[in-house]
């Protein structure tokens, strides 16, 4: 099977709250489900906003953002 | 139950009619798996043409969205990616893999700062997306994307990068340095402090945005002009900024000599500074 398991844009708002996140709709950015101010962060550290949500690999959640940067990051992880 | 037997279990539901044997490895290892949350009336389909399993969250059962959608998921390296990122991934990777990016990218390797190339892979790829009609449309967010994360170096990488100032500058650079001092080691030195210089400072060359006014553009003109350069490079995009551009140029016409190429959408001029240390003809330059 694909390494990667895609999914629209229609599919983000339940897959996160699959995985026990939220969004703030005050900041737009992705929050905690049981802890509204616990914004959860990008692997390069960027606080991450639901339109930027990319995707989630394991290590042990980690949240991908969609920016070129990150998709060349992860791109290269992808790879080793 | 691991992810595989999930995905089996609901796939089983579909095999009579797409007739998809889920026992044989290799139709499983070649499968891909996209989510949606669509209204149709479907819960999961297969796409032979694609070999892609479909799963409609919509339609699926609370169990069933609960068993897809779990931790298991991300088992053996397994990623959830939105499926236009994965394109992404794939035209960044197919873009890279081109003998031309991978003869820049050697190049770059080991003569500029380790930090710097990856702003220049993704403004290679943002050029790949500037020269490819279809990926037009990504040019302003990729751009975008690129200078909030790298601030006003990645702006300068992706507009020298765009332009074409690597291959008509830098290499050039480079190879006449290391045939000037012979030593490679030398040249990759002396190279190195060309190169901070002309990304960090656009010593030659200004890129007109659409937040720059003329009394900016003309204040720029004469930054460069202290710098003892023989000439400044003006590059701009779009009606306005071609008219921004060509008024500054009338206005200063008293100081320069000045060739220029003006296209529908976009202008490069070339103004030459008489007096300054460095001035040359415009032959030598």
């Amino acid at each position: 099977m694909s390494k990667i398991i895609t999914f629209s844009e229609s599919a983000k708002a339940e897959i996160l709250d699959s995985f026990n996140m939220a969004v703030n709709h005050e900041t737009g950015y992705i929050v905690e489900k049981n802890n509204s101010q616990k914004i959860i962060l990008s692997p390069e550290g960027d606080p991450l906003e639901f339109k930027s949500f990319a995707g989630i690999k394991k290590g042990s959640l980690v949240f991908v953002k969609s920016d070129i940067t990150s998709l060349i990051n992860l791109s290269d992880v992808l790879q080793q | 139950m691991v992810w595989h037997a999930i995905l089996g279990k609901l796939l089983a539901k579909i095999s009579p009619k797409v007739s998809i044997d889920i026992n044989n490895p290799i139709i499983i290892n070649n499968l891909n798996v996209h989510i949606t949350n669509v209204d149709n009336n479907q819960d999961v389909s297969y796409d032979p043409e694609t070999k892609t399993c479909n799963l409609n969250l919509k339609n699926l059962g609370q169990d069933s969205k609960k068993e897809i959608l779990s931790l298991d998921l991300l088992d053996e390296g397994r990623i959830l990616l939105q499926d236009a990122c994965k394109n992404t991934i794939e035209e960044f990777r197919s873009q890279e893999k081109s003998s031309e990016t991978q003869e820049r990218l050697k190049f770059l390797d080991k003569k500029i700062p380790p930090e710097d190339l990856n702003i220049w892979r993704a403004a290679l790829y943002l050029k790949y997306c500037y020269n490819t009609k279809e990926l037009n449309h990504k040019v302003s967010i990729i751009k975008y994307q690129i200078i909030q994360k790298y601030g006003d170096k990645g702006k300068n990488i992706a507009n020298l990068c765009t332009a074409g100032y690597l291959e008509e500058w830098l290499i050039p650079s480079y190879d006449k340095l290391k045939e000037t001092l012979t030593d490679e080691d030398l040249a990759k030195i002396e190279f190195g402090k060309i190169y901070s210089n002309f990304v960090n400072q656009l010593p030659f060359t200004i890129f007109v945005s659409h937040v720059m006014t003329r009394d900016e553009l003309r204040k720029e003109i004469l930054r460069r002009k202290e710098f003892g350069i023989a000439f400044v490079n003006i590059h701009a995009i779009g009606d306005v900024n071609v008219l921004k551009v060509k008024a500054v140029v009338v206005d200063i016409e008293k100081e320069r000599e000045h060739c220029d190429e003006v296209k529908k959408h976009h202008i490069f001029v070339r103004i030459y500074f008489k007096d300054t240390a460095a001035a040359k003809k415009p032959a030598d330059s």
